[in-house]
């Protein structure tokens, strides 16, 4: 997986603060796909992804003024992204979901068969705790780097480490254990808190966080 | 349960029993699953893992998770509409995304003119409609009176279709009247009219609007981008519904066009649906 060039993001950064609509709408073009399949990784509906992405991007803007560039705009924005899908699980939350609408088929022309895995994989995906399935995503899927990862969850690497080890676990255990619910209410740990620094989502971010 | 200030952030969460992984090099078996581990680390890990048969089997289970997350596809581009977001971008941060209400103040900032020009027009059309609905003989009295306050200080006014389609026509800006009382309610016909007009679709919006204006959107098929000029409660056809006007641009290009459609309070189904391209 490819990431956008830091550099070229800055300068579209820069200019969309200034107002510059088409650098903004660049900046969309440039993300927008990274940020739909992360979302929609995390969420396994389409809709639900549509409308994260729709909140990433128009927080990114609201918040593109306040931006200061100390961080990679990528890590910013993947971290927006976990934020918007955790606001969604919330409110889904309560909603226990039917074991037949979870997830919908990825929206790709594809062999059925291939197809029928990867609504398998995304099935069982769902079924791994957020908090692990947050950084596996990140890492196995958006191909972000360990470090990477730490930085847009706010959390030392050791522990990015062992959520990816258990999540990796629970997952292909999840893979291999037929149709049980996504997530077991009882003992659901439940969506995690937004992760601190995105600026305006915290009333005092601490000079270590993001922007 | 989250963020790096949690003392309990190693462990598992609940649900999961914790002895599973109490003794076991979790974070060195990460790196050793997918081969990003340094040769001293593989060394530790298969110290490790020549005795203890646990970890092996999760390194196994995990290397098959892997290989499973490779063979995902990347979904294609959503093609998120970002013209529609510069132009709700600029309104309140409380705000929902999905259901944008402007108010003057945001409308004031808002850079993109024509979108600006539509709202402004049809929002100072907004009084002609209170005007009309009020006038309709519903509870409240007088027009001079009742529109000069929420529409549900008011009650909800009985309207008739006729009335319906000339709140179309006045949001859309293209019946005299509407003009009428647009230059009398403000000075000239500026995108930044009447600042003091009883707007029933002002940031003061009733609670519940946001509900119906949502349910509403998506009952009448309304583009995200559409953004909302207009809500207020009526009496239609013996039922209570909502009355929600919108102004959206035609993604193909072209002129604005006004939708003015009535759902009912209870069920949220569509009772009146009439479109207008919004004039000059």
């Amino acid at each position: 997986v490819s990431l956008p060039s830091d550099r070229a993001d800055a300068e579209l950064v820069s200019k969309a603060a200034g107002g510059d609509e088409a650098a903004f709408a660049a900046l969309v073009r440039r993300h927008e796909r990274r940020v739909y399949n992360l979302a929609y990784r995390m969420l396994g509906r389409e809709e639900d992804a549509r409308d994260a992405t729709q909140d990433v991007f128009l927080s990114c803007y609201r918040r593109l003024p306040s931006f200061r560039g100390e961080a990679a705009f990528t890590t910013w924005l993947h971290r927006v992204t976990v934020n918007a899908a955790y606001d969604i699980l919330r409110r889904r939350r309560g909603t226990v979901l039917g074991q037949d609408e979870l997830p919908e088929p990825p929206p790709e022309p594809d062999h059925a068969d291939r197809a029928s895995a990867s609504v398998d994989v995304q099935r069982a995906l769902m079924r791994v705790p957020v908090e692990y399935r947050s950084a596996v995503v990140l890492h196995d899927i958006q191909g972000m780097a360990y470090e990477d990862v730490a930085v847009i969850l706010n959390i030392p690497i050791g522990t990015v480490k062992s959520r990816i080890h258990r999540g990796r676990v629970a997952l292909g255990r999840a893979l291999g254990s037929g149709s049980e619910p996504p997530v077991d209410p009882a003992t659901d740990p439940g969506t995690p808190e937004r992760i601190r620094g995105e600026h305006s989502d915290t009333r005092s971010p601490s000079k270590t966080e993001l922007p | 349960m989250s963020g790096a200030k949690d003392p309990n952030e190693d462990r598992a969460p609940v649900g999961e029993p914790e002895d599973a992984h109490g003794e076991h090099p979790d974070e060195l078996l990460a790196a050793y699953a997918d081969g990003s581990a340094s040769a001293y680390e593989v060394a530790q890990v298969e110290a490790h893992l020549a005795t203890c048969s646990h970890c092996v089997d999760d390194v196994v289970v995990a290397q098959g998770a892997i290989r499973a997350l490779g063979s995902l596809p990347e979904l294609p581009s959503p093609w998120v509409d970002a013209a529609a977001i510069t132009v709700h971008g600029r309104g309140s941060e409380d705000a929902h995304p999905h259901v944008s209400l402007p108010s003057i103040t945001d409308r004031r900032k808002r850079r993109n003119r024509t979108l600006a020009a539509a709202v402004g027009l049809a929002a100072a059309a907004g009084l002609v409609a209170v005007i009309l609905l009020a006038g309709q003989g519903g509870p409240g009295g007088g027009a001079s009176t009742a529109g000069a306050t929420a529409p549900e200080a008011a009650g909800a006014p009985v309207v008739s279709k006729q009335a319906l389609d000339r709140l179309t026509a006045a949001l859309a800006g293209s019946n005299g009247s509407a003009r009428g009382v647009l230059s009398a309610g403000s000075s000239g016909e500026s995108a930044e009219p009447a600042r003091d007009a009883p707007l029933p679709a002002s940031p003061t919006i009733a609670p519940g609007a946001e509900q119906a204006v949502s349910c509403t959107r998506a009952a009448s098929g309304q583009p995200d981008s559409a953004v909302v000029i207009y809500a207020a409660q009526a009496t239609f056809q013996g039922q209570r519904v909502w009355v929600i006007g919108f102004v959206a641009s035609p993604s193909s290009g072209g002129a604005p066009r006004v939708a003015v459609v009535a759902t009912t309070v209870d069920g949220c189904a569509v009772v009146y649906d009439a479109r207008q391209a919004l004039a000059g």
